[in-house]
């Protein structure tokens, strides 16, 4: 009755850990094999689209960072929806960075050899172990950059995680038995409370994946079944919106009431009335 | 049969867990000790060498070299104490000095920002903003201390082998991990392993005595053998050659020794 969310500098070892895990403890695999068919069915982007979201960055094009946001707010609600259930091994859908302040979900980082990573991107680039050095110092800064900009932490940092182990020196397979004997811990059983923070999560990303097109700037917390959403928006459009937002989020499954706080926009005002 | 070597930040909980791995495994637990030893071998104040290694260097330090001396002296004094294997050792960047040793288990302990805080306005009876002030500034020593040394954030998890955040996990639980980690095969001692742990040993303890000397120099020992890379002329080197005469009588086990003029350091040198 846990989750276990694996997060690695490297894909392959990413998606080895977890999926040693997942059969060693007979527990289920969320990846992006099973989420994504889901989202591009559901929202109609494409599985390229979805595989950018999660791997690049948006230009400096507010059209480009509203669509980038979209896509993962997508995948957000897929992921978070599968959650809901236990006993789970979560990879490669950045859950590391959304899923937060649930006690049954384990975060772990497993940092990869060194000297394999190296290895590997002189194969790929051809690159002397110099230079590959230098390629994977700046992977490592697109992907502190990348997870900055869009969760506003950094998913290099460690304090992000319950556990991280660095297989430099430590082999996978005793690093997995660490992590099967930690997540055996009874804290990491779900528990009536941390199932409600978790369907908290869900209400957030239902939400925002039905808000965001029409409000790309929109805040939203879930407290027990109550949806509070803040926006900024002009004095004359306030219960407008208002009414908009409680009428799209009103029929979520599992929202009780709908709280909306609508703040002056300022320098929209502005901009209007210099028209 | 190894040597753990737990990094952590103020009011982390780190000590505890150090210390209550030290009591598990019965292994010897050091943190203040290294700081006596060195005063004691290098005649230098406790309270001196406290502020050196805890401030990051100034501008004028890092022209100076103090600094680098003072690091040179706690190495050296480190490196003694652990030769001997089943050492727990928390305090001042123990993986970057003990970088190299295969059978060091290197464990980074971190707490959430929120519980040090607390701990802290508990422990100086502080206001919190005061309490955040004061371990903001700490870590920010720390970070700056160990860029300015050696080039890299003391945050950054690959400088270690394991990294355990207490907050879901508790002390005991952080006790439980390293005592498993100690126990792999990996990070037992072999003759190999120790042989490098003798050398490093070696290697620190000339460079302490070349650094009293005031020679700026990086030092490898490999099975014995001495090699000193120095910047300079060639009656530096004849300096160096000369002060090499007269190491105390004490650093034994030299087999050879070697001064090279000019050249980049080996990676694996001090």
């Amino acid at each position: 009755m846990s989750i276990i969310i694996i997060s690695s500098d490297s894909k392959e070892i990413e998606q080895k850990t977890a999926s040693l895990i997942a059969r060693s403890l007979g527990y289920r695999t969320i990846d992006r094999e099973g989420i994504f068919p889901v989202v591009s069915d559901k929202y109609k982007v494409s599985e390229d689209e979805l595989i950018g979201a999660l791997e690049n960055r948006p230009s400096v094009f507010r059209k480009s960072i509203r669509q980038w946001n979209l896509r993962l707010s997508f995948i957000r609600e897929a992921v978070v929806e599968e959650l809901l259930q236990d006993n789970l091994v979560c990879h490669g859908l950045a859950a590391h960075l959304y899923v937060l302040g649930v006690s049954h979900v384990l975060r772990v980082r497993v940092l990869s050899k060194e000297d394999e990573k190296i290895q590997q991107v002189m194969e790929r680039s051809g690159a002397n172990r110099q230079s590959a050095l230098k390629i994977l110092e700046k992977e490592k800064k697109f992907r502190s950059r990348w997870s900055s900009d869009l969760f506003d932490m950094d998913e290099t940092d460690s304090s992000r995680y319950d556990l991280s182990i660095n297989l430099n020196n430590i082999d996978l397979e005793d690093a997995i038995k660490l992590i099967e004997e930690t997540i055996s811990y009874r804290k990491f059983k779900a528990m009536t409370y941390s199932m409600r923070c978790m369907q908290d999560l869900a209400l957030v990303s239902r939400a925002r994946a039905i808000l965001l097109p029409r409000f790309p700037d929109v805040r939203v917390q879930a407290s027990s079944g109550r949806l509070i959403i803040s926006l900024l928006s002009l004095k004359r459009e306030k219960e407008k919106k208002t009414k908009i937002i409680k009428d799209m989020t009103g029929n979520i499954q599992g929202v009780d009431y709908v709280e909306v706080h609508v703040f002056n926009d300022y320098f929209g005002h502005a901009a209007q009335s210099f028209r | 049969m190894s040597i753990i070597t737990i990094s952590r930040g103020s009011y982390s909980m780190g000590k505890e867990v150090a210390e209550r791995v030290a009591a598990k495994l019965q292994y010897q637990c050091l943190s203040r000790e290294v700081i006596l030893d060195a005063s004691d071998l290098y005649h230098i104040p406790e309270i001196k060498l406290i502020k050196a290694i805890h401030d990051s260097p100034t501008i004028l330090e890092r022209i100076g070299g103090n600094k680098k001396a003072y690091v040179a002296y706690y190495q050296s004094a480190l490196a003694g104490r652990v030769r001997e294997d089943n050492v727990v050792y928390h305090g001042l960047a123990g993986h970057m000095l003990l970088k190299g040793i295969p059978h060091v288990l290197k464990v980074r302990i971190i707490a959430d920002l929120e519980d040090r805080i607390a701990i802290e306005m508990k422990r100086e009876n502080v206001a919190r903003q005061e309490a955040m002030d004061i371990i903001k500034k700490d870590d920010e020593e720390r970070r700056k201390w160990t860029q300015s040394l050696y080039g890299v954030d003391p945050w950054d998890s690959h400088l270690y082998d394991l990294v355990v955040h207490i907050h879901k996990f508790t002390v005991d639980d952080a006790v439980n991990f390293i005592c498993d980690a100690a126990n792999l095969s990996q990070f037992r001692a072999t003759k190999e392993s120790r042989e490098k742990m003798n050398d490093l040993a070696l290697a620190s303890r000339i460079k302490a005595f070349l650094i009293e000397k005031r020679f700026d120099v990086s030092i490898l020992s490999e099975f014995g053998n001495i090699l000193i890379y120095a910047k300079g002329d060639d009656r530096l080197i004849s300096r160096i050659d000369e002060a090499m005469k007269n190491l105390p009588e004490d650093i034994g086990g030299i087999n050879n020794i070697e001064i090279h003029q000019n050249i980049t350091p080996h990676e694996k040198a001090i």
